[in-house]
């Protein structure tokens, strides 16, 4: 088990080297940063400034160490146009996108896994069919028309959610929802087929040869093998979630680190962007490694790998 | 005194997609306490589906019509989900083919064993894993404290038969039956486990169901042998007189076709029944195993057979007179060169 | 009783009937659904596409202030002229409606071209060479993964300044693992089955090998594949254009139609659900199509 581990945390920590060196580089597509930075009524010699104050004078590979031992200590830069350290805007915003994050995980998941354990239990039956619907229509959907409806409908006609900013725990209700819709038909498709299969299983046979009640066979037995492969794709979706949310954001008014990055891309406040993709990388990185280790724990012949 | 297990006219009927499927027509089967019982046949004769008709284990498209399933005199046709379950692991256990798949992984075993046990037995955990280790000893697991705590795949094949043959007697059922339990074993351990499913027989009493493939295997273990082909019954009775005089003609080319060291000369062929089983899809119109039988005649083919008794231990499904001196063993020699040609 | 040999025969088996894959395909093809809804759908949506400049009389990209914010015709107020009705510059809606079309499908299917050539590429060889190249590809892939989609395609047009062409090349750069994963593994199985064996052992040069034996037998995966990708490529466009860095006016995208919508969700909302109903209808289109043959080209029914 701890070989595994060790070896999964290398070859996470190159990836994110790997990342760290990309989210670096991006902004310096523009040819000149400086002149990004300064905007478009500058003087040159304002230019100028920017420049040897950032340190844009010295070649790539310096700043890039620079940076890369900045953030080591923890100092992710200064932003131009807040005039604040980056790691202090970005601690203000990310716990609405954290908090975003999982709402819209946990609306999914308490969705898509009840649906799919019924359409499972019950295979082309109407529970099915109407799962299945749920799954289509789910993913023909942008999510940034799903929350314009979903405010159309709940905010405006019905007006039982609030639908901007982040006033109250009501605020997240629809945003989450929003978010969160687009994974159910993944992750509900992945647990019917896996309870399908493992509702097959020779040692689901056996339990029910034993008298075992269903929800023992359905849960212990068969969900626990179906989950492991939902539980991976969970921490895949999160990390995508947080990805996304920069549109939820939007719709929704919510000052999340989405809506910092799509400020920051307007005003090329290039530090902050920097920041955010490294971050939401790392994050991403993490979540996968995370799942992986919890496929190892819930499988016992995986330990041994 | 009531048999322990009585089957009249079983009939299985599976509704697929493609077709109505009949893969067990009008069968009947009786166990005596105490008793072993060998089911014999290929694969698709349909052995397996008589099992789990007696536990209830039938898929959903299946339908059951029986004039009788009467296990120790109760009726098991019409259950509820419920009386099932209670009948099952505690009454009536049943263990599988393959002991590689038949636990679950995820859980030690001891885990898996006590949870059956205290599905049936009000037991507190400890009572229950005393009474756990108890039966894997019983069972000739050797370090049974120490397996207890393993996880399924830290065991050998024969050792995890021996966990589920275990694991089968701790609610002491009335009746065990025993699916393939050796087919995907070695051959030296099939002969332990076989073994040890005739010691636990006799010392129990438990009434044992023994279905396989290999009729070799049960010589020494059964006490009746019921020969299936096709869905039905062909040839039913004692086990002794039923291997010494096969009476069926596919009985006959089952045991011709087992290699007998020294019955078979070196560079002779080995023996086997030509054909293959037919699908079950419709009623049989003629004897069913008339495209294979070396003993066919016209009237074979022209109207379905019905089992006839013997006598009072011994019954077969074939117009053949029930004399062992018409029966000719070069038959079949025959009719392998003529399917060689 | 002795048989004779005339009288021991044993049942002939049925005459097999063999068709070829591809009949067997169409045949499963004509059967199914889910194929011809997405495929009708998809089939109008593309002509109409093409047809979009004949279809209507107006520009729409054509302003006119003075007749801005008109209903649409089943509204009072409303007439044929404008049947959707004009936008908040006075551009004709039904116009930008079929115009968008010609948007989505171009970006999608040139993206689809682009991503499904990069992953294929990736993932022939990761399959087929294995060892150090499957590392390689392997890592390139994690990394691919790791990168949050929408935001790099977000920094990458606003630092390099947009244009369909970038935003094309972007897409497509960023939309090829599914085609690298699925490649790879298909890869790996016909690498090591018996007839590119054979085939190598006749001393076919490797491009005759990638390009005859290997690429056709992934064509049933590749398709559905790029339908997937296809359906991500349109809804990826259509929410970059919604945040304003996607399609630049003069052109219009379907999702610049939703975000330019949403001041006035509260007094006309048709104006966000009709641009935001044609996304839907070409993605479930796509969807179902990719689906359908899904089923068409696997063997095994669903479960």
């Amino acid at each position: 088990m701890l070989r595994l581990v060790i070896r999964r945390l290398a070859v996470s920590a190159l990836v994110v080297v790997v990342v760290s060196m990309i989210a670096f580089s991006l902004v310096y597509l523009s040819g000149d940063p400086a002149v990004a930075m300064a905007g478009e009524n500058a003087s040159p010699s304002d230019i100028e400034a920017i420049r040897t104050d950032y340190g844009f004078d010295r070649p790539m590979y310096v700043q890039y160490g620079a940076w890369v031992d900045n953030v080591l200590h923890g100092n992710l830069g200064r932003s131009f146009f807040l005039r604040a350290p980056v790691s202090q805007i970005i601690a203000q915003h990310f716990p609405i996108t954290a908090t975003l994050g999982i709402s819209a995980l946990a609306f999914a998941l308490l969705l898509s896994i009840p649906l799919g354990v019924l359409a499972a239990l019950r295979p082309n039956t109407l529970i099915d069919r109407i799962a299945l619907a749920i799954a289509v229509a789910g993913q023909a959907m942008p999510s940034f028309l799903f929350g314009l409806a979903l405010i159309y409908v709940f905010g405006v006609k019905l007006g039982w959610l609030p639908f901007s900013g982040t006033a109250s725990w009501r605020s997240y209700v629809l945003p989450a929802i929003a978010l969160g819709y687009y994974a159910t038909p993944v992750i509900m498709r992945l647990t019917r087929s896996g309870m399908l299969d493992a509702l097959q299983s020779d040692h689901v046979r056996t339990a029910r040869a034993y008298g075992l009640s269903t929800w023992r066979v359905v849960i212990k037995h068969a969900l626990r093998h179906a989950i492991m492969p939902v539980l991976a794709l969970s921490a895949v979706q999160l990390g995508f979630m947080l990805g996304g949310s920069i549109i939820i954001e939007t719709v929704f008014s919510m000052k999340g680190l989405g809506y910092l990055a799509w400020t920051s891309i307007q005003r090329s406040d290039l530090q902050v962007i920097q920041a955010i993709l490294l971050i939401i990388a790392c994050l991403y990185a993490l979540l996968t490694l995370l799942a992986d280790l919890l496929n190892a724990y819930l499988d016992p012949r995986l330990r041994k790998q | 005194m009531t048999p322990l297990l009585e089957i009249r006219n079983l009939n299985i009927d599976i509704a697929t997609d493609h077709a109505r499927l009949k893969p067990i027509i009008g069968v009947d089967l009786t166990l005596e306490r105490g008793k072993t019982l060998a089911i014999v046949g290929e694969s698709g004769s349909g052995k397996s589906l008589t099992a789990m008709a007696v536990m209830g284990l039938l898929p959903r498209r299946a339908q059951v019509s029986a004039q009788a399933i009467r296990f120790d005199g109760k009726s098991l046709l019409g259950l509820s989900d419920r009386e099932w379950r209670s009948i099952r692991g505690d009454r009536i256990t049943m263990i599988f083919q393959d002991p590689m798949t038949a636990l679950d992984p995820c859980y030690t075993i001891g885990a898996q064993m006590v949870e059956a046990l205290r599905q049936h037995r009000p037991m507190s955990p400890a009572q229950a894993r005393a009474h756990a280790i108890r039966l894997l000893e019983t069972a000739r697991v050797p370090d049974s404290a120490e397996r207890f705590r393993q996880y399924p795949h830290q065991l050998s094949g024969g050792l995890r038969q021996r966990v589920v043959i275990a694991m089968s007697l701790m609610c002491e059922p009335d009746l065990l039956i025993a699916d393939e339990p050796t087919t995907a074993l070695d051959v030296t351990i099939q002969a332990q486990i076989l073994q040890l499913l005739a010691d636990i027989q006799k010392a129990s009493g438990v009434g044992l169901i023994l279905i396989t493939h290999d009729i070799g295997v049960v010589a020494s273990i059964a006490d009746d042998i019921a020969v299936m082909y096709r869905g039905q019954i062909v040839e039913y009775g004692p086990a002794q007189a039923l291997l010494a005089a096969p009476l069926h003609p596919y009985t006959e080319g089952l045991l011709q076709s087992i290699p007998i060291p020294g019955r078979v000369a070196r560079g002779q062929p080995l023996g086997y029944i030509p054909g293959i089983v037919p699908p079950p899809i419709e009623t049989p119109k003629s004897c069913v195993f008339a495209p294979r039988c070396p003993y066919v005649s016209a009237a074979c083919r022209a109207a379905p057979v019905a089992l006839r008794s013997v006598d009072e231990t011994h019954a077969m499904r074939c117009i053949l007179p029930p004399d062992p001196s018409t029966r000719n063993a070069e038959v079949w020699t025959r009719a392998q060169a003529e399917t060689a040609r | 009783m002795v048989a004779t040999s005339s009288s021991y025969p044993i049942e002939p088996a049925p005459p097999a009937v063999t068709l070829s894959p591809r009949r067997i395909a169409l045949r499963r093809a004509l059967r199914n659904g889910s194929f011809w809804f997405g495929g009708t759908v998809l089939l109008l949506i593309t002509l109409i596409a093409l047809l979009a400049p004949w279809l209507t009389p107006y520009d729409p990209a054509a302003q006119n202030l003075a007749h801005r914010l008109i209903v649409p015709v089943w509204q009072s107020g409303g007439s044929w002229l404008h049947p959707l009705g004009t936008d908040l510059l006075g551009r004709d809606y039904l116009a930008r409606l079929l115009f968008g079309a010609r948007i989505s499908l171009l970006i999608g299917f040139s993206t689809v071209l682009i991503s499904g050539f990069i992953g294929t590429c990736l993932g022939m060889a990761a399959g087929y060479w294995g060892g150090r190249v499957d590392l390689a590809v392997n890592f390139i892939l994690t990394i691919r993964l790791t990168l949050p989609v929408v935001l790099v395609a977000l920094v990458v047009v606003a630092v390099i300044g947009n244009s369909l062409t970038l935003l094309i090349v972007v897409i497509g750069g960023l939309l090829w693992d599914r085609f690298a994963i699925v490649t790879r593994s298909v890869t790996q199985q016909l690498a090591r089955s018996e007839f590119v064996i054979a085939a190598r052992c006749i001393g076919s040069s490797r491009r005759r090998l990638f390009l005859k034996e290997l690429l056709p037998n992934l064509t049933g995966q590749l398709i559905v594949v790029a339908s997937i990708e296809l359906a991500h490529a349109i809804l990826l466009e259509a929410s970059l254009s919604f945040l304003g860095l996607g399609v630049q006016p003069p052109l219009t995208s379907w999702g610049l139609m939703v975000a330019e919508a949403k001041s006035q969700i509260f007094f006309m909302p048709w104006m966000i659900a009709i641009p935001g109903a044609a996304l839907v209808l070409l993605i479930l289109a796509i969807n179902l199509l990719g689906d359908a043959m899904r089923d068409i080209t696997t063997p095994e029914g669903r479960a």
